[in-house]
């Protein structure tokens, strides 16, 4: 009986087939899925199209899948060394993208554009922030990686800027349905310069990601109603769904970074102004130490005394606290002066090489019942400013089960823990570390800084080379932190159920949560807070939706088809914040508020908002080759006038796949027309129909409030956007080449906009409904595949176009202006006007065109170029065209992946170019100094003729007065770009190689970023953001953080 | 089951439109109140026009006026005007509160003639200082949004003259039923008797000014009489600073080192005060820094030079007097804002004698308008010697009076300007080598640009009425 057992059991053992799988043209297929029918046993194909399988007996069925093809089954007394040929299937070639609602629908049924980015693309060669992964990845997606390293809000806009508020234009971020809030929580805080903590966007981790896909317009977002207005990013999750069986996947990545670009400084003169300088006190005791600019001695080597020079007492020439002092407060000591040397390299000394690590666990598993796949991701960043970092842990859990043929349930659950210890402050002030470099000394040995106390005086007395205006930067980076820590929590619970065989009913809720705790320090002796600081920042949100949807999928004849849905959605969004400060404290070192000197300063707020909704969307498929679908949504926002707070979005679109309706033939594989409408809208912010009262800080005793500078609106209306697309789908050449060409039309109105006004009304602006602004763009993508050899090598090349226009119609009556923003230069809206259009100062130039001296400065008569009050278009801060260029290269298990990312057009504006250029740090400013300059340009005479200029300046007061903060026209450069966004050169091992091992597969990548920029200015990256009142200013480089390069290898197992 | 699925959505549809009960509350704001006490208004107003007149004073006042120098960032010194949007935003941005405690001053349930006044006195400050600064600017239909007007017209300066000098003359009365004042005033702590005296040297400030335009000698004349005006420091309107917080402290104190330090004696002040042996030398700066100098060298810094020629002035900045660190950087309330102080008050009226606009001694209170000066700034000197010098002592000159004058506005505003506008005294303030306006000392700031592009009609319409929008273009009361 035993044996008998045995026997049989002997029988049953499983039997190995090799096989083969190829293309139409007898090209291996690496990839392709090979399952045997009825069990849960699958294999993929190795790179050259070979697999090994498994089965039980000899008349198992065996499937083959392929994307783009007829899936196979073999049967019947299978052989080994089997070889299967595809053959291509035009129609399954759309693949299956998910759309609104998460829902999951054949490419070829949609009349809109929607493009997908695999969750592989941002995995290998990976950002810390996800969105930033997306750049130059799909049309008509821009996004601008922020200015304070890993942790840097990244700011992306699809189709362009529709709104007039600034920093309004963010996409919906959706995680598996669940709305995810990207907004970037602003710090900005009396005393306190900003600090970016990132966009909310950057809690989604790549490792969790299967796909993003991109929904751009009204057209495919008018289900999201009033949320959908600048696009919807869907993020849809890994589950365990796609792996049957056990999995297990561990993924190392590892990567260096280094500043991409610094500015590039003069190393001939020193510190001082004349031609002269000597360390003394650093207060300016001593000859021009109390300057922090760089027109001092020629840098020869002659001995002068410096802040690090040392002293008859043993104490560096700058410890002004401990040096010992005569009865008349003169020191007693003397400084020994050292030589006066240029430093070419101390701004990259001060950088560090940063690091970054992601380790990523994940078992899958699932069976015909269900399925579950739990991720643990740990990610660690050294920034490249010394004490920078940021860490990222990620917990994902999700799952769905089968609980009976009619029943499903399924849930997601991630955790993200993203803190750091320290992030560095933006624009313009001590705080940021960037602000020092526009105002040093070109001698300065940045070691000489690295120990920032005065000895003696740890925790109280910094020690710097000026106490007039800085902070030391080390003192900066190490004492005066920003920390954060994050706590957020995501995911749904879901229930699916088959009601009748065409209907289904899901019922849904979903919750994004989080808690964030800043904490902000400052040592004693900051020149901000001479006693120090202690800040807390207390951020809550809290957004749960419901929601619940019908579908009606039914076969009405052969040929037509009909499906609807009914649905609907709660929303209920909870805002919580609070800032206590103590902006002086009784003892070094201590920081919490019982340690302060001086009553707090608080500020807080509770908000809240609740938008219900239901939607309606049919759709009719005829012969499967001609769609339409229709849908409506209706919203109701608490926002919004009670009478006033109820508006619809419908939706209308028709895809026709033309190469199925005619034969068409030739090198037509496919031919794709689609068009369609769409209304989709917006409410407003809480609390913008009453006007209130705010409170200030008291003075001494007496509390004080003040009236509210922004009138508030009763009789809002939501905005509305209407938009038409129209696209083609072409195919040729059985699909080796691919064109998607979209035209699409936007129009908002009736925007809710808090309008300037003169102030002279009483108010500073009022909420209002305003403006028409009209985008339009054209987007290309051009997939090709230019090489395709027998031998495996293959080449793809992916093009994203984009080239995107917003256009000011309309604003109010009589107003022909707005601002949009003004930090530096203004950002307008003009009536005809392009959005982003750029407004700033410069100087006058002789205007009279028969003027020999046409177009050139005018100066007084003492040489000094003369200021031009009316401000003057200066450019536009939105790139002409975009284009993004994926090449991928594979070869046996090689496979090789180029992207460039190119920015045609735009302007920036660059605070470091203009206050380096006034401090004489600049390389161009070493130019003319011993012998002064004539500025370029003319002299008006007395009668009104003009002469050229012919007084010649100083180089410090022609370089003050060129580079003055005012004339920002010479601060404009060309925002064009291409970058080297990314190169990753990865090797699958052949699974022969790993026949005998646990390892299933094995890739190991040797991956770069941003490794190489081309742009027209040597001193800065053009893709930079600039912080201003909490809200991002996109267009100037205000003392921006070096964007970094990174290179590192990612090495991924599964077993 | 089709009916149960049709009554299964219609719940669901209901539960979804049913839960919109709760937007009214959601959007009610549980942080701010709609409706406030006047009190807590006033304290702002006072805090803020206080705060700003001794803040200007510090900055630019001092340094249009001579009273100090620029040794870093000298466009100012130098005539690189621009708009002065900060100050313009921060006048026409205090003016609703001051309208909503007048129209809650006049409001039946809440009637208070003392808060009516206090408004309107503040009003007509924040008023004379936006007309004296930039000229025409919106008056009569200013502040005015709540009623839909976004764009208001431009006044003439005399328009805006007119109505700050009646609505003086009215508070004045309105105070004098002495209505209790429930909190606010950290100027004066309630007390109407010495509003009534601010009202009315408000008033003798704005009637000098215009003085050359209209013959103001009864008023005056009538103001003396009555003794309702600031006579003594006591009277003063100025305000301390509590100093518990950033934000009550003297703002100098809290800034960089680098920002005090931009600020210098200047070589007018040096050759008056070291001229007239006056002991505020000692109190307002301090000697130079450089070891080798005497240690009670104090040397001055010429006012208007360029960026380089500043930082290089005598051998470079440890050579030039700071303003005394302990007295206005180290400490957070030692500096008082001062709007108006009694000296100015017996300067005027010593004007008018000198001037014949009024009967009286000009010698005494010229005299006594520099007691109460040393007095103010706590000054130890021998003031009969002091007032027996050459160049000090009483000679029936205005130049005499407005150099006193000019001393006393240390701090105050921008005063020593306008009177220098007013009067061309003192005569030794002359633009600096290094000026970008062809040697003139300018009379106003440019319109801000977001009136440029917010209020442009009217804006464009006042620039054509007076020229243009020129730092040169003179006002009404000095032409």
């Amino acid at each position: 009986m035993a044996f008998a057992f045995l026997a049989a059991a002997i029988g049953h053992s499983q039997n190995t087939l090799r096989g083969k799988v190829l293309d139409e043209n007898n090209i291996p297929l690496p990839g392709a899925s090979v399952v045997v029918k009825g069990s849960s046993a699958g294999v993929a194909t190795d790179f050259d199209g070979n697999f090994a399988i498994e089965i039980s007996n000899s008349d198992a069925v065996l499937v083959i899948t392929y994307i783009g093809y007829f899936a196979k089954e073999v049967s019947g007394g299978i052989q080994d060394n089997l070889v299967v040929v595809l053959q291509p299937d035009s129609q399954q070639l759309d693949e299956v993208v998910v759309t609104a609602l998460g829902i999951k629908k054949e490419k070829k049924r949609l009349g809109y554009a929607v493009q997908e980015v695999k969750g592989d693309d941002l995995v290998t060669a990976r950002e810390t922030n996800v969105t930033n992964s997306l750049a130059g990845r799909a049309a008509g997606v821009q996004v601008t990686g922020g200015s304070s390293g890993v942790g840097s809000t990244s700011l992306i806009v699809i189709r362009g800027e529709g709104s007039l508020i600034p920093g309004n234009n963010s996409p919906l971020f959706v995680v598996d349905g669940i709305p995810i809030n990207n907004r970037t929580v602003s710090n900005s805080v009396e005393g306190n310069l900003e600090t970016d903590f990132g966009n909310g966007a950057q809690d989604i981790n790549p490792d969790d990601v299967e796909s993003i896909s991109i929904l751009k317009g009204p057209n495919a977002t008018a289900l999201y109603g009033s949320r959908g207005m600048n696009g919807v990013v869907l993020v849809t999750t890994k589950t365990g769904k796609s792996k049957q069986g056990l999995g297990v996947s561990i993924t190392q990545n590892m990567t260096f970074e280094d500043p991409l670009r610094i500015p590039r400084y003069q190393n001939q003169y020193g510190q001082g102004a004349g031609g002269e300088f000597a360390f003394l006190d650093g207060f300016g005791g001593g000859i021009n130490d109390n300057i922090d600019e760089s027109w001092g001695p020629l840098l020869d080597g002659r001995l002068i005394a410096q802040h690090d020079s040392p002293t008859t007492s043993g104490f560096r020439a700058g410890d002004f606290a401990v040096r010992p002092r005569n009865p008349d407060g003169t020191f007693a000591d003397q400084i020994i002066p050292t030589p006066w040397e240029p430093q070419p390299g101390n701004i990259e000394d001060f950088f560090r090489t940063g690091t970054t690590s992601t380790t990523n666990i994940s078992v899958t598993g699932g069976n015909e019942f269900g399925d579950l796949r739990l991720s643990l991701t740990n990610l660690t960043s050294e920034g490249i400013l010394p004490n920078a970092d940021f860490d990222r842990k990620t917990y994902a859990l999700s799952g769905s089960y089968k609980l009976s043929d009619w029943l499903k349930v399924s849930s997601s659950l991630n955790y993200v823990n993203s803190s750091s210890n320290n992030r560095p402050n933006n624009s313009y002030g001590t705080e940021n570390i960037m602000y020092l470099w526009v105002w040093f000394g070109r001698q300065i040995n940045m070691n000489s800084l690295r120990d920032y106390w005065q000895p003696g005086l740890e925790g109280r007395q910094q020690f710097n080379f000026n106490y007039n205006w800085h902070d030391n930067p080390f003192l900066t980076m190490f004492e005066n932190t920003n920390a954060f820590d994050k706590h957020r929590i995501f995911g749904f619970a879901r229930v699916d159920m088959d009601l009748t065989k065409d209907l289904s009913l899901m019922v849904r809720t979903g919750i994004d949560y989080f808690n964030e705790l800043r904490i902000g320090k400052r040592a004693f002796s900051s020149q901000r807070f001479a006693r120090g600081q202690y800040r807390e920042d207390d951020i809550f949100f809290k957004e749960q939706n419901t929601d619940f949807l019908f579908q009606y999928n039914k076969e009405v004849t052969k040929d037509v088809s009909l499906g609807f849905s009914f649905g609907g959605n709660l929303r209920d969004e909870e805002n919580r914040y609070k800032r206590i400060s103590a902006n002086s404290l009784s003892i070094p070192g201590i920081f919490n508020f019982e340690n302060a000197a001086e009553p707090l300063s608080k500020t807080q707020f509770i908000d809240g908002r609740k938008v219900n909704s239901l939607y309606a969307f049919a759709n009719v498929a005829y012969k499967n080759y001609l769609f339409l679908d229709v849908t409506g949504r209706n919203d109701w926002s608490s926002t919004l006038p009670s009478d006033n707070n109820s508006y619809f979005y419908p939706s209308v679109g028709v895809s026709a796949v033309l190469s199925d309706m005619f034969q068409i033939g030739g090198p037509v594989s496919f031919l794709k027309l689609r068009g369609g409408w769409a209304v989709v809208g917006n409410d407003t912010d809480p609390f913008a129909l009453r006007n209130t009262f705010s409170f200030d800080e008291p003075f001494g005793n007496s509390q004080r409030v003040s009236a509210s500078n922004v009138l508030k609106n009763e009789n809002l209306k939501p905005e509305e956007a209407t938009s038409i697309e129209v696209g083609a789908d072409l195919r040729f050449f059985n699909n080796r080449l691919g064109l998607d060409v979209t035209y699409y039309n936007s129009t908002v109105e009736n925007q809710i906009i808090t309008l300037p006004v003169s102030n002279t009304s009483g108010f500073n602006s009022r909420i209002i409904n305003a403006g028409e602004i009209r985008n339009y763009g054209i987007e290309v993508v051009l997939n090709t595949v230019p090489v395709k050899t027998k031998g495996g090598f293959t080449w793809n090349s992916d093009v994203n176009f984009t080239a995107a226009r917003g256009e000011v119609k309309s604003l109010i009556d009589g107003l022909e202006t707005l601002e949009i923003s003004s930090n530096y230069i203004n950002v307008l809206a003009k009536v005809g006007g392009r959005m982003g259009d750029v407004y700033g100062t410069g100087l006058l130039t002789v205007d009279d065109p028969n003027s020999p001296f046409f177009g050139q400065v005018i100066h007084n008569s003492d040489g000094f170029s003369i200021r031009d009050p009316e401000l003057k278009k200066l450019g536009n801060y939105n790139p002409d065209f975009m284009l993004g260029w994926q090449n991928t290269f594979t070869y046996k298990g090689f496979n090789l992946g180029v992207l460039f990312d190119w920015r045609h057009g735009g302007v920036v504006n660059s605070r470091t170019v203009l206050i380096g250029g006034t401090s004489g740090l600049m390389d161009f400013t070493a130019v003319g100094r011993e012998e002064g300059i004539i500025s370029e340009g003319v002299i008006q005479n007395p009668d009104g003729s003009f002469r050229p200029n012919d007084v010649r300046l100083s180089g410090r007061d022609f370089y003050w007065w060129k580079f003055n903060r005012t004339n920002e026209e010479i601060g404009m450069f060309d925002a064009s770009f291409l970058k080297l966004r990314e190169v990753r050169l990865g090797y699958n091992f052949p699974s022969k190689m790993l026949k005998n091992t646990f390892i299933r597969t094995l890739n190991l990548s040797l991956v770069g970023r941003n490794l190489a920029l081309w742009t027209e200015n040597p001193h800065f990256d053009p893709e930079t953001l600039s912080f201003s009142g909490g809200t991002i200013v996109p267009g100037v480089e205000d003392m921006a953080t070096p964007s970094s390069r990174s290179v590192g290898f990612n090495i991924n197992v599964t077993f | 089951m089709k009916k149960f699925i049709l009554l299964g959505s219609i719940v669901l549809a209901l539960t979804v439109l049913s839960c919109t009960e709760g937007f009214e509350e959601t959007n009610t704001n549980p942080n701010q109140p709609e409706e406030v006490s006047s009190d807590l208004l006033l304290a702002t107003v006072l805090s803020t026009m206080a705060n700003s007149a001794a803040s200007t004073g510090w900055g630019n006042g001092n340094v249009v006026a001579q009273l100090t120098a620029k040794i870093n960032f000298t466009g100012f010194d130098r005539y690189d005007w621009g708009s002065e949007s900060g100050l313009w935003n921060l006048h026409y941005g205090i003016l609703p509160e001051i309208d909503i405690i007048l129209e809650s001053a006049r409001a039946e349930e809440t009637k208070n003639s003392s808060y009516e006044g206090i408004a309107l006195i503040m009003r007509s400050y924040v008023f004379a200082i936006l007309t004296d600064n930039w000229g025409n600017v919106p008056f009569t239909d200013a502040i005015d949004g709540v009623n839909g007007n976004f764009t208001p017209a431009y006044d003439d300066q005399e328009i805006i003259y007119n109505g700050i000098l009646n609505d003086l003359e009215t508070a004045e009365v309105l105070l004098r039923a002495g209505d209790p004042v429930f909190g606010g005033d950290i100027i004066y702590g309630g007390n109407t008797a010495q509003w009534r005296k601010f009202a009315n040297s408000l008033r003798l400030r704005y009637l000098m000014r215009i003085s050359g335009k209209r013959d103001v000698s009864s008023e005056i004349q009538a103001i003396f009489n009555s003794g309702v005006f600031i006579a003594t420091n006591e009277d003063n309107a100025v305000m301390l600073y509590p100093a518990t917080t950033l934000i009550d402290s003297w703002p100098v104190s809290r800034s960089r080192v680098g920002s005090f330090d931009e600020f210098r004696m200047s070589e007018t002040i040096e050759s008056v005060l070291k001229g007239f042996n006056d002991n505020r030398l000692q109190k307002w700066f301090q000697p130079t820094d450089n070891p080798s100098d005497d240690p009670n060298l104090f040397v001055g810094l010429p006012n208007g030079l360029s960026e380089d020629n500043a930082s290089n002035f005598n051998g470079g900045a440890s050579n030039v007097s700071r303003l005394r660190q302990s007295f206005f950087f180290d400490s957070p309330n030692s500096v008082k804002a001062a709007i108006l102080q009694s000296a100015e008050v017996h300067f005027i009226f010593a004007e008018a004698m000198q001037r014949g606009l009024i009967a009286g001694d000009a010698e005494t209170l010229y005299n006594e308008g520099i007691r109460l000066s040393f007095e103010y700034w706590d000054i130890t000197q021998d003031l009969g010697a002091y007032l027996s010098q050459n160049g000090v002592a009483y000679d029936g000159q205005l130049e005499t009076i407005i150099t006193q004058k000019w001393l006393a506005s240390f701090l105050v505003g921008f005063e020593g300007w306008y009177d220098f506008r007013r009067t061309g005294l003192p005569s030794f303030i002359v633009p600096g080598s290094d000026n970008v306006n062809d040697d003139r000392v300018p009379v106003r700031f440019l319109y801000p640009d977001s009136e440029q592009t917010l209020n442009s009609q009217n804006f464009e319409a006042v620039v054509s009425k007076i020229g243009g929008n020129d730092i040169n273009i003179k006002g009404w009361w000095e032409q």
